[in-house]
């Protein structure tokens, strides 16, 4: 019994000790590359060492076999990084380069690291667009303000009685300003906060209601500056659209813009088939990207 | 039987299963924390890969040689260097203090975020912990280059001769109105129009130097920053010269030593100025002295990490690693050159 009891503590020892994390290895990992007294730093050491060490480089990586992966031009990439590198230094930056980048080659690497990501926020903006206009609640529209509230309601009574909104406002000497068709969203900085509420709160196409914005003027006469004087002007909106796919280049082209690195690489992180073969690297990998917890 | 009775008799299989027990739940416990996500190893043609996307697999080899081109070379260095530093001196107290400080500064000013990623490029990946061991680590290779040049004549003599180097103090009067024109050889000359208030503090100054320590005189009294460590400024040389205003350094380069100057006028005001000695003994007991070689010997940053490196048996066998320091050495060489040739033709110049 004892001895049975005896042979289980072992093998249970000897499975619970043994190491359940797995590692790659290098093929000449044990290549030194100095010695301290009898210890030996070698290959493999500085592999671990630079894996530690180079989280965003290793996720540089990965992107790039999914970019591959997503059929991405990378002849293109390549081509289009070689022009820009000519260009600079056809105008005389090279050793500008060198001294900031190493080496003509670290910077090339870095301007096709750069495109891949841009073509991978494409693809992520592209397949998700319809969702992020929903969240933007990004529309086309018309603007034009008024600075009399009278004149205002007289406008938009005329547009209700049947005046075309571009024939009434272009004809209307107390516009003080119009805008243009133009895509907006609710992080759009020159729009006022009233009209994003109301667009908010109200989700249906054609002309508003007159919407009353305060804004702050500040004059100033000669040398001194009055103190700011409020005022409010008076909008009429003119919703054209509220279906993105019916500006959708031009949607998906703002939001490419905005769209930060790292939602784009949590995304394609979390959207494609990624198997880690290396405890380090997962270890690196896990701190940032809930996929890897 | 009684359960004392019989644990007493059966102790060893108690204890075997207790130990059980015990290992059963930590292996299960191994098993829940990895249950999301355990990372397998792959071997494809007797090699390891690092990472699979869909059907491509990146290989670790590959994975090395790009990681190696980023960051590999500095990252192997610094681990050699720290080996070397780690060996040759002991981390004081006073190390300990003034790491931790430049530690705190360095958070204050960039972030911690910024900062702990900074230096995790170098091979320092323990956060706060290693931040305080590379300024650590700063402070004993500052010591390391210096404690080489002083265990080098050949550094120091020739640097003396050369450039005649001495240590100097000043006190400076700041003046409100002062007028410059050029003399027949281009040189400013700068005249000083004192207020009645700027004339008497020269004078007190003149009087106190009689019966006090030029440094004394130089805390209580002097307009520069410098009067906080007794009118200190450092070493000037035939080889920094250019550093200071031209009257200034002209008068500290002709003080003999141990003599203080009468009051020259420069563009900031009137200034007394003390060569607190040109000899070697006076040099080498200055910190900023062994700088000064430095910037002059840009060879001393790689021969005195070579050189301990020997004396601690750690040695370099990657081929790579010694075309890097070879390469490192030639340049500092080619640096020391292009120095020494500007400094002869400036030489050439002010003769004619």
């Amino acid at each position: 019994m004892k001895k049975i009891l005896f042979i289980i503590l072992i093998t249970l020892l000897l499975a619970g000790c043994s190491d359940s994390k797995k590692y790659s290895y290098i093929t000449n990992k044990d290549d030194v590359i100095f010695v301290n007294d009898k210890e030996n730093f070698t290959k493999g050491d500085l592999y671990k060492t630079l894996i530690n060490t180079s989280e965003s480089y290793i996720e540089d990586e990965i992107l790039l076999q999914i970019a591959k992966n997503l059929e991405v031009d990378m002849d293109e990439i390549e081509e289009e990084a070689q022009n820009t590198i000519q260009s600079y230094i056809d105008s005389g930056y090279e050793q500008v380069i060198i001294s900031y980048y190493g080496s003509i080659d670290s910077y090339k690497q870095q301007i096709k690291k750069t495109s891949i990501l841009k073509k991978l926020k494409d693809i992520y903006t592209e397949e998700n667009y319809e969702n992020f206009a929903k969240d933007d609640n990004a529309l086309k529209m018309k603007m034009s303000y008024f600075i009399y509230e009278d004149e205002a309601t007289i406008a938009l009574r005329n547009i209700e009685s049947g005046n075309d909104y571009d024939t009434e406002i272009s004809n209307n000497k107390y516009v003080e300003e119009s805008f243009d068709s133009a895509l907006y969203t609710n992080s759009s900085e020159d729009l006022p906060q009233e009209i994003k509420t109301y667009l908010a709160e109200n989700d249906t196409t054609g002309v508003s209601k007159v919407i009353p914005v305060l804004v702050e003027n500040t004059e100033s006469e000669g040398t001194e500056t009055d103190a700011a004087i409020e005022e409010y002007r008076y909008y009429i909106l003119n919703i054209e659209s509220r279906d993105v796919n019916e500006f959708k280049d031009e949607y998906i082209q703002y939001k490419t813009g905005v769209v930060e690195d790292e939602e784009v690489k949590k995304y394609m992180f979390e959207n494609n088939d990624i198997v880690i073969h290396d405890q380090d690297i997962y270890d690196v990998l896990k701190e940032k990207y809930e996929v890897f917890k | 039987m009684e359960m004392k009775e019989l644990i007493k008799k059966y102790w060893f299989v108690v204890i075997i299963g207790i130990a059980l027990i015990i290992f059963v739940g930590v292996y299960i416990s191994d098993l829940e924390k990895n249950k999301e996500y355990r990372v397998s190893d792959k071997i494809v043609d007797g090699k390891y890969v690092a990472f699979t996307v869909g059907d491509a697999d990146v290989y670790a080899d590959d994975l090395y040689t790009k990681l190696y081109e980023n960051n590999g070379r500095n990252n192997a260095i610094t681990t050699f260097r720290r080996e070397i530093l780690k060996k040759a001196y002991e981390t004081t107290n006073e190390m300990l203090d003034k790491a931790s400080g430049y530690a705190a500064g360095a958070i204050q000013q960039y972030g911690q975020d910024y900062v702990i990623n900074a230096i995790k490029q170098n091979g320092y990946v323990n956060g706060v912990d290693d931040l305080t061991q590379y300024f650590i680590d700063i402070e004993k290779t500052n010591k390391l280059m210096k404690d080489y040049i002083l265990e080098h004549n050949e550094y120091i003599d020739p640097y003396i001769e050369k450039n005649d180097p001495r240590v100097i103090y000043h006190i400076l009067v700041k003046i409100a109105d002062i007028t410059s024109e050029t003399d027949e050889n281009g040189n400013e000359i700068y005249t000083a129009n004192p207020t009645e208030e700027e004339k008497e503090k020269l004078d007190t100054i003149l009087e106190a130097l009689k019966t006090k320590d030029f440094e004394e005189v130089a805390k209580e009294y002097s307009d520069d920053g410098s009067s906080t460590k007794g009118g200190y400024i450092g070493v000037i040389s035939k080889a920094n010269e250019s550093s200071y205003y031209p009257v200034f350094s002209k008068k500290s380069l002709e003080l003999k030593n141990d003599e203080v100057s009468e009051v020259i006028t420069s563009e900031a005001g009137y200034h007394i100025i003390w060569n607190k000695g040109n000899d070697k003994d006076s040099l080498l007991s200055d910190e900023n002295f062994l700088n000064e070689i430095e910037n002059s010997k840009p060879t001393v940053v790689v021969n005195s990490l070579l050189d301990t490196a020997k004396k601690f048996n750690i040695e370099i066998y990657d081929e790579d690693m010694k075309k890097l320091f070879e390469e490192s050495l030639e340049q500092y060489k080619q640096i020391e050159k292009q120095n020494e040739e500007t400094e002869t033709e400036n030489e050439s110049e002010e003769a004619e």
